[in-house]
Order: structure tokens, then sequence, then C-alpha cells
């Protein structure tokens, strides 16, 4: 599963960064941050699009459809096994070779603030503020954009975007995926459906013997194995199905359930 | 939750969410797309 999901983590990877090719511009919201800046490929970031329909004073209907349609099939999976910034999280992890300097409590709901907030001030402000300082608009699309096009030249929030970018690389090294625990509000989105998705993650209890060494295994932080299911936080990244000697965790896929 | 629920529940969010994309998708893409090229590289802080 671990081979599995790096190799998925890298193709999307690659699809993103395409997109300089004008490869992908499919007009399609992608259930991943892929910055529509580079270059301009319509609809493709889906918190873009939000604070697009937000400032023109439209409920994003197709935006908000397709995303619903990613969310109600698979919720946070699209994080652990798509998201190129996902994927930038987990190799800091991998190139700093120990835990968390911290332990920081879950706080579930500042997510949601995030994302409240960005919306608020993007209807506000009539501007796509989010935009300016997205750090993962730095790293695929204003890093690259200005060096893939030698007449652009540097602007203010140029250098505000790298100044973003460094803030949560220093974090992202200090705590695992902390962007997709503490900020991020397409995982917002996303996690609200994890309990409504097809795809879940299980706890099979008749097996489990309470080891929790699911938990200390979990990038997201996840405290109760009650939680694993239903939680915001799960990117369904699977490493607590690779961590149960008895295979008590496992990934399913129901209507029904 | 009961299993009955869950269907219902999901049957109608999927309902939802097709009629929004099937709907809406020809009407609103052509006045997005026109905002975007300019709004995204003056965001990224690159200017022509």
């Amino acid at each position: 599963m671990r081979k599995l999901r790096w190799a998925t983590q890298f193709l999307a990877l690659v699809l993103v960064n395409i997109g300089f090719l004008q490869v992908l511009k499919l007009g399609i919201p992608c259930p991943f941050f892929y910055c529509y800046g580079c270059p301009a490929a319509a609809f493709a970031c889906p918190i873009g699009t939000f604070q697009h329909y937000a400032a023109l004073q439209q409920f994003p209907f197709y935006a908000l459809g397709v995303v619903g349609l990613f969310g109600l099939a698979l919720g946070r999976f699209w994080c652990g096994w798509g998201c190129p910034f996902g994927t930038v999280q987990d190799l800091v992890m991998l190139v700093r070779r120990r835990g968390d300097a911290f332990r920081l409590r879950r706080v579930p709901w500042l997510k949601f603030l995030v994302l409240a907030v960005i919306i608020l001030l993007a209807w506000i402000a009539v501007d796509t503020l989010f935009c300016k300082v997205c750090p993962a608009g730095s790293l695929f699309a204003a890093i690259p954009h200005r060096f893939v096009s030698s007449e652009l030249r540097f602007g203010t929030f140029f250098y505000v975007h790298l100044a973003t970018l460094a803030v949560v690389l220093a974090a992202f090294f200090l705590v695992g995926r902390f962007w997709c625990r503490y900020l991020c509000p397409l995982g917002a989105i996303f996690g609200a459906f994890n309990p409504v998705s097809i795809l879940k993650v299980k706890v099979d209890f008749s097996k489990c013997q309470r080891c929790e060494d699911c938990l200390k295994v979990c990038p997201a932080g996840i405290e109760k194995l009650e939680e694993i299911e239903n939680c915001t936080d799960c990117t369904r990244c699977g490493k607590c199905i690779e961590s149960c000697d008895n295979d008590a965790v496992r990934i399913s896929a129901s209507f029904r359930d | 939750m009961r299993r009955g629920r869950w269907l219902t529940l999901r049957l109608l969010l999927l309902t939802t969410f097709v009629v929004f994309v099937a709907v809406f998708a020809a009407d609103q893409y052509g006045l997005v797309r026109s905002f975007v090229r300019f709004l995204c590289t003056s965001c990224l802080g690159l200017t022509e």
C-alpha cells in the first residue's frame, strides 16, 4: 500500500506540473490544490474557484457539484493519495527522519474557520485574497511560472508567496502534515464528507487488541480508535492499516453502510 | 445512523451534486474562465 500511495502521489505531482506544457486544461476542478495560475487552468483549484464565485457574489454550483462528487466518493482520500502539497509534506517527513518536534493537540475546527474566513474575505474584498498568499500556489505556480515565462517580472505578491511558503515549510519540519491538519481549507471541505463518503477506513473491534499502534503512526494525529472512521482529519493514507498486526483496520467502500 | 439512512443521504447528495454540475456547467464556465488569466498572474505577484 505504501508503494502504491507514493506512486499515485507522484503521478498527481507530475500531472499538476505538466500544466506548464498546456496539458490538463480540462476546466474541471481538481480534488487538490492545483493553482490555475499555472497557467490559467480555469476552475482547477477548488478554493480559487470558490473565491471567484464569492467575489462575483454567485453560488458556485458547478465547482461545488464536482467537489461534492469527489468528496462523496472518497472523502479526504484525495489529501492522502493525490494532493501534491501533501506529497511535499510527506517528503519533508521522509527527509527529517524523526517524529514531530511537538505533540500538538488536534484542532479539527480550525481548518473550517480558515475556509470560512477565506470565502468571507473574497466576498468582502471582491478579490481572491487567499490566492495571493497560498503556499501551494507559490510552489506549483508562482516559482515555476516565473522561470518558464521570462517576460514576467517579480511583483510584491511574488515575495509574499515566497514568505508564506518558507513559513509553512518550516512548520512541516516541526509537525508532520501541519497544513493538512490545521490549515487546509480544501481539507475542511473533504473532511466534512468523511462521515458520509463511500470509501472509509473502518476498525473491526472484534479483532482490535487496542494496542493503538495505528494511532501512533497516524500523520493526522487522531487520538481515539473510535474517531478513525468519521474523523474530519483522516486522510485515508492507510498507515494505520499497514501498522495493524491483527488486520483490524481496513479500507472499505460501500454505498449502503 | 441506520443503513437505510446512509443510503438515502448519499443518494440525495449524489443527485444534488449531479444536478449542480449538469445544469450550471455550461452556463457558468465561460463567465469564470474569462476572469482567470489576468487574475491568476496578478495573484502570483507576476506582471506582464
